[in-house]
C-alpha cells in the first residue's frame, strides 16, 4: 500500500529512489560542468550510463589482485604497437562514458580522447558488479561497436569472452577457466593463462558478494 | 554572449537506462547549484525523488480543467488565516522536493519553513502520471507527515483520500466519486463536491488491475 519511504542515511550518495521512473538525463558536457562547478567532486568516480551517473563500487582485495597481476602482464607483453590504459575514460557517445579496467588501443603520440571505435579489447575485472558487468555494459560495449570484452571474475577467475559483433551484438559468447588461454583476435600479443600469472581462484567462503 | 550550449531536441531528456543500479543522488543544494550554473535550465519542471530529478510530465488539458475549476473554487472559500498555494515546492529533506497541484497551510507560516508537516492538504490532479502519483509519492508524502492527501483522477473525476496518517502510512484510504463531498479535516472550509464545479468525467473509472 503506502509504506513510508524515507530515506535513512543523512545524504546518501546513492539511491535507487526512483527506479521505474523517468529521470533527467544529463550529457557529457553537463557532468563536466558540474565538475567544473564545484557540484560533484573532481574525486568522485563514475560511469555515464544513458544519461545517468552510475558511481563505481570500491574495489575488493580480490579485483585488486587479478587487476595487478593482468596489469603487469599487459605491459610486459604490449610492445610499442599498442597501448594497455587503465581505468581510462572511454567516450561512447553524449550521454555515455565508460571506464574499463583495461583498454587495448593502438600506440600514440600525442594525447587524444579515446572512442569506442579505438578498442581493440576491453577488460572488465568483477567482483561485487559481476551482474552489472555482464548485462547492461556489455551492451553499451556492443552498442558503440567495442570488437571484443573479457569479463573476469575476480573470484572463480572464469572469464566470460564476448566476440564476433554483430547487430544482434556479440554472437560468440564463453567462458574460459583459469588454466585456459585467452587470446585477443586483435591483440594475439597480449594472450594470457590467469593461472600462469600466479592468480589462484578464492575460496568460496572468500568470495565477495555473489550475483 | 557566448553561452554554453544548450542540449538540443534530439538529446534524450529523460531515460530509464540505469534502473536497478545504484545512482548517484543530489541534494537540493546540488540541483540549485546546477541551476545557478545554467547547467538545467531554470524552465525546466521537475521533483527531486530520493536525490534523482524526475521531470513532470507535460499536463493534458483535462488536467488543466480540474485544475482551473478546483483553484477557483479553492481561492474562493479560503478563510483569511489560509492559503492554497497551486504548484508550490514543497521542500521535505535534503534530497527531496515535489511540487503538488495544491498545497494548502496557515497563511501566517513563514514559507521557508514549510514542510509536510505544516501541510493541511495536499491535492495531487493526476493524469498520466496517475500510476506514480498512487504509489511512489503517497509514501513520500507520509514519510514527511503530511496528514491529508487527495489525489483526483482527472479522466474520471475519482478522488482518492488518504488520512489517519500513522507509521505504516496512511491507514484512511478512500475513493470518492464526482458527486460526493470532499471535506479536509484540517481545512472544512474548502469542502468541494467535483460534479458541482461543471466538471464531468471523461470516462468510468477503469475495474481494479488487481
Amino acid at each position: 500500500m503506502n509504506h513510508a519511504v524515507r530515506p535513512t542515511a543523512n545524504e546518501p550518495r546513492t539511491t535507487r529512489a526512483a527506479d521505474g521512473m523517468e529521470r533527467r538525463a544529463f550529457t557529457v558536457e553537463e557532468v563536466e560542468a558540474m565538475v567544473a562547478a564545484g557540484i560533484v567532486g573532481a574525486d568522485e568516480r563514475f560511469e555515464l550510463i544513458g544519461g545517468e551517473m552510475v558511481p563505481m563500487s570500491p574495489k575488493g582485495t580480490l579485483h585488486e589482485w587479478v587487476k595487478r597481476k593482468l596489469n603487469r602482464h599487459f605491459q610486459i607483453e604490449a610492445g610499442p604497437a599498442f597501448d594497455v590504459l587503465v581505468e581510462t575514460t572511454v567516450r561512447l557517445d553524449a550521454q555515455s562514458f565508460l571506464e574499463p579496467d583495461f583498454c587495448v588501443v593502438r600506440s600514440t603520440a600525442a594525447p587524444a580522447p579515446v572512442a569506442a571505435s579505438d578498442l581493440f579489447l576491453a577488460v572488465e575485472v568483477a567482483a561485487s558488479s559481476l551482474a552489472y558487468d555482464l548485462g547492461r555494459k556489455i551492451g553499451l560495449y556492443a552498442a558503440f561497436g567495442v570488437p571484443e570484452v573479457w569479463v573476469v571474475d575476480a573470484a572463480t577467475l572464469v572469464t566470460r569472452i564476448h566476440r564476433r559483433l554483430g547487430a544482434e551484438g556479440y554472437a560468440d559468447v564463453r567462458d574460459l577457466g583459469p588454466a585456459e588461454r585467452l587470446v585477443p583476435v586483435r591483440v594475439p600479443a597480449l594472450a594470457v593463462t590467469l593461472a600462469e600469472l600466479g592468480l589462484t581462484p578464492a575460496l568460496e567462503t572468500d568470495r565477495e558478494a555473489a550475483p
